[in-house]
């Protein structure tokens, strides 16, 4: 068998085993949940809170990761290392942006299924959205640096609409190269998830309360993503 | 089929860094790093601009390797 094939099939593996102990671990978790179940905010297994505790610890480690390289980098005398550690930077605050929303939403909706209002989880509520602004603050900063130190390749900020583009166009051959190539994993990674997930959903809703919506919404994304992909391709047919 | 090429033997030849060789073909040393460790194969005018530089022929900075030995 070839490394590629081989590769492949190690990820469909460990996706299948990956959603197989998710949903038994979920459904042995929500079967029990009368057990588990905590007042407050106390840590309790597979309440919305430990997940919201693990978003906003991510978010703040990658914060801090992301500060500490962009130190490095103004320390840097080496050109290239220097490029490479901005780059790196920017990156983490970008997962930590995605990871800080995520976990403010859901606080925010444990909030308002639980109708809680205590003191511990609104201070909770309010430090999840600090930290959503102080990643974009971080992140408008690091734009700055990019910006003063790769004048040639300048990502517009105060452009709403369109400076993602016009940064792409920016781009030299093998840099547009490396985003296509990277975004073509990236929509592989997304249907392979998409596929497993509708399936674990599916089953999920029939073995518990059958609820379709969640169901849906995936296989709209997997639709829509898919059929972008093929729009795409057929123009060039 | 792969391509080889001398691109990393002539930037030591003419003793410049990845950035230095970027700037003077007005590219990226993203760009210089993936060709020299052929991931990716330069377009023609890119491969051209690089032959102007280093003052050779083309073919001898890419080598279209179909399985013989590169010398």
């Amino acid at each position: 068998m070839s490394k590629g094939k081989s590769q492949k099939l190690q990820w469909v593996l460990i996706i299948v085993i990956g959603a197989l102990l998710g949903f038994g671990v979920s459904y042995f978790g929500m079967s029990n949940s009368g057990k588990l179940n905590f007042e407050g905010i106390s840590v309790g297994l597979f309440r919305l809170d430990v997940i919201h505790m693990l978003f906003l610890l991510a978010s703040v480690g990658t914060w801090a990761a992301s500060v500490r390289y962009c130190l490095k980098f103004n320390q840097e005398e080496d050109k290239e290392k220097g490029e490479k550690l901005l780059s790196s930077s920017m990156m983490l605050n970008t997962f930590g942006t995605y990871t800080a929303i995520v976990g403010s939403m859901t606080l925010l909706s444990q909030m308002i299924i639980e109708d809680l209002h205590g003191k511990p989880v609104l201070a909770l509520l309010i430090i999840s959205i600090l930290l959503v602004l102080a990643h974009i603050r971080l992140q408008s900063l690091l734009f700055k640096v990019f910006n003063r130190n790769f004048p040639k390749r300048v990502f517009d900020t105060g452009r709403p609409f369109g400076a993602k583009q016009a940064y792409m166009d920016k781009l030299d051959e093998a840099e547009k190269f490396i985003v296509y190539k990277a975004s073509y994993r990236a929509f592989n990674m997304i249907n392979n998830t998409l596929y497993a997930l509708v399936f674990v959903t599916f089953a999920y809703s029939a073995l518990s309360s059958f609820q379709l919506f969640p169901f849906l919404l995936l296989l709209v994304l997997f639709i829509v993503n898919n059929l972008a992909y093929y729009k795409e391709t057929q123009k060039f047919q | 089929m792969k391509l080889d090429n001398r691109v990393r033997e002539l930037r030591a030849r003419f003793r410049m860094s990845q950035t230095e060789l970027a700037e003077a073909i007005d590219v990226s040393r993203q760009t210089i790093s993936l060709i020299e460790r052929g991931d990716y194969s330069p377009s023609v005018v890119l491969a051209l601009k690089m032959a102007k530089l280093f003052k050779e022929p083309v073919e001898f900075i890419f080598i279209l390797n179909d399985g013989e030995e590169f010398q």
